[in-house]
């Protein structure tokens, strides 16, 4: 670590290193290979030593700012063992992102100046719902792309059968536009253009990876697999759970409380922004539903995978959206443990996915992802679904 | 230690910060501050293989893993867990967990769960270092893509089965010669990521570098047109710990002379 201070340190020395303090707002930049990926800063080094990083309307906290020998800064995000280190001077920044992943830490240039990135209004003929092919060699894949005009400029969404990759922001400038999301973690960046009734660009993630892709405007027919058709369930036996809440007592689906019940078990993460778009319809479903006989139970799937800090997320996700249904350590957000825990379902489980089971215990629909209130109108439509779904499972039951 | 990197950086302007780009000096220093310090460094794997049944640690354990604090590491109906005395916590995959000062991580495969524990570094490890920086060995040319789609498991960087889509031939000028180096795209686990890669042997192998092979990774430049900067070339994991199986040398990415560039090799410093 210490090399690395020095090291940045050499490379920056002979520069005037301001004294000025960090506070403030900052256009930065990570250059990717690809070109560089635009999002926000806050900082508040000097008072509260925090800071926050901004796609758009969308702002992550830093978990800490700390100053650094020789006129330098350290960011830490520490959900994602990264840390942006930079060379502070009057009005800029300068330096590399850092984040450690199994084959050893990686860096991306860094840079940033004080001020906002301008609005770049898009022009109408790229917003809107757009079916892509990301074409990367052999395994063509598909993805929706979700592109609006917003008072921030250019936002939008990447949707593939699993789930969409988070809000991203930019703008677009003679018929180009670039849009990206940085959360620490993910580092991700669309650039491309029309051609035609087309929409050519490339996918970029990380330093280096970029995958082109096609699109088409959406016409409506059905260009991902309907959120029912994702995960098929063993249906042959009652839907079965078992597992700790955060206080360390086990729930279970053969409990008092769910027998006899329409029960809707979420999949879901407190790492999963979906999720958290989609906790609000749940709590309102239990509150217009439970009297009738409704129960809701979250199984969360989280980073750690121990217990203590599991649970403190956990719990604070319950307390953010005030739910009052039982939320349950599952495991953990890697491929498999959803399928290992959950072995009547198959599939590529998305997060949230929505299971809906009636008084039988049978599993009467599973419902993947979820269409946040950034989508407006099919958010709507999907929460009107689901309350009618709902309904209609109770009124079976005759409740 | 402290006084070598002051060193370095009073005599970097002279010999190294002329030249060597600063993005590539911070990868380096940071590399090696890992590989020396970091508590999941390959020079600090004391195992490294298949999760098959019960992984036991502590004075039960397997030789390598009886000085860990008392666990059992198993997959069952709660998917991975690991079981201490305060009891049973899951275990994600492609992450690192904790167990006491030890720190163990268990990769997914196509061959199945891998799994790596990490023993308290014991020494400090000093890194072999790199040739110097030349310019003369960036080098840009252009990625043929290949006649049909092609997969195939390999071993990554780290030891770990991956599978692999052939990306092309990447063709370029390296030294005044004409070279033709095969590239796979190697995906990074959890993420939309990959990385065009380059894994090769030269006139150096088995002498000043890794005999098996070195890493690089193209970088896009625009269309079909990439850079492979040979002084970022990579030692596999193995070249740090025998506890890693070494990626096979792939076929046809011999360079018959030496490239003198990337990183250095000395026998295991464990």
């Amino acid at each position: 670590m210490l090399a690395l201070v020095l090291v940045l340190g050499c490379a920056t020395a002979g520069t005037d290193a301001g004294q000025e303090g960090i506070d403030g707002h900052w256009r930065a930049q990570l250059d990717l290979a690809g070109g560089p990926l635009r999002f926000h800063m806050d900082l508040n080094g000097e008072g509260g030593a925090s800071g926050t990083l901004c796609n758009g309307a969308i702002c992550d906290a830093l978990s800490a700012v700390r100053s650094l020998p020789g006129d330098s800064v350290l960011l830490e995000i520490g959900d994602y063992d990264a840390v942006i280190r930079a060379h502070v001077s009057a009005d800029s920044l300068v330096g590399f992102y850092r984040n450690v992943g199994n084959r050893g830490p990686r860096t991306i240039p860094f840079r940033a100046t004080r001020g906002s990135w301008p609005i770049e209004a898009p022009p109408a003929s790229i917003t809107g719902s757009w079916d892509a092919i990301f074409t990367p060699d052999d395994s063509p894949s598909p993805r929706v792309l979700e592109l609006r005009d917003t008072e921030r400029g250019l936002e939008g969404t990447v949707i593939s059968n699993t789930g969409d990759s988070g809000l991203f922001w930019g703008g677009a400038s003679d018929g180009q536009f670039v849009m990206s999301h940085f959360d620490g973690s993910f580092v991700y960046m669309l650039t491309g253009g029309l051609d035609g009734d087309t929409l050519r660009g490339v996918f970029h993630a990380g330093a280096t990876s970029q995958r082109p892709f096609v699109a088409v405007r959406s016409t409506g027919a059905p260009h991902l697999k309907a959120p029912t058709e994702l995960v098929t369930v063993d249906a042959t036996t009652a839907f079965e759970w078992n597992f700790p809440d955060v206080d360390g007592d086990f729930v279970s689906n053969l409990d008092e409380r769910f027998q006899g019940k329409v029960v809707i078990v979420e999949i879901f993460g407190t790492w999963c922004p979906t999720c958290h778009d989609s906790a609000p319809t749940m709590v309102k479903l239990y509150d217009m539903f439970h009297d009738r006989g409704l129960e809701i139970v979250g199984l969360s799937y989280e980073v750690t995978g121990d217990p203590e800090i599991d649970g403190l997320l956990v719990r604070r996700f319950g307390e953010k959206f005030g739910i009052e249904y039982p939320l349950l350590l599952a495991g953990v957000n890697d491929d498999d443990s959803p399928h290992e825990t959950q072995p009547q379902l198959s599939g590529p489980i998305a997060f949230p996915t929505a299971i809906f089971i009636d008084p039988s215990g049978q599993v009467r629909r599973v419902h993947s992802g979820f269409y946040g209130p950034a989508l407006g109108e099919v958010h709507e439509e999907l929460e009107q679904e689901l309350i009618q779904f709902t309904e209609e499972l109770l009124r079976e039951a005759g409740r | 230690m402290l006084s070598r990197i002051l060193l370095a950086c009073l005599v970097a302007p002279s010999f190294l910060g002329a030249q060597i780009p600063a993005a590539v000096q911070v990868e380096r220093a940071d590399y090696a501050e890992w590989l020396r310090t970091s508590t999941s460094s390959p020079y600090a794997a004391v195992f490294h293989g298949p999760l098959s049944g019960d992984l036991v640690f502590g004075s039960e354990g397997q030789a390598a893993l009886r000085g860990a604090p008392t666990a059992t590491l198993s997959k069952g109906l709660r998917g991975l867990g690991l079981r201490t005395d305060a009891g049973r916590r899951a275990v994600p995959r492609n992450r690192e967990v904790a167990l006491g000062d030890w720190r163990l991580r268990v990769s997914s495969s196509p061959q199945g769960d891998m799994v790596t524990v990490f023993a308290p570094p014991s020494q400090e490890v000093e890194h072999p270092g790199w040739f110097p920086y030349s310019v003369n060995l960036v080098i840009e040319g252009e990625l043929g893509r290949p006649d049909r789609p092609a997969e195939k498991a390999m071993l990554g960087l780290d030891g770990v089965a991956v599978s692999a889509s052939l990306a092309g031939t990447f063709v370029g000028l390296v030294l005044g010669e004409n070279v033709r180096l095969t590239a796979y795209r190697i995906p990074i686990p959890g993420s939309e990521e990959s990385e065009l890669t380059v894994f090769y042997r030269d006139g150096t192998s088995g002498a000043e570098t890794y005999p098996p092979g070195r890493f690089v990774v193209l970088e896009p430049l625009g269309g079909a047109r990439y850079q492979m900067d040979l002084n970022r070339s990579r030692n596999p994991f193995c070249a740090y710990n025998p506890r890693f199986p070494c990626p096979l040398p792939w076929s046809g990415n011999t360079l018959q002379f030496r490239v003198e560039a990337g990183e250095l090799y000395e026998p295991y410093h464990y």
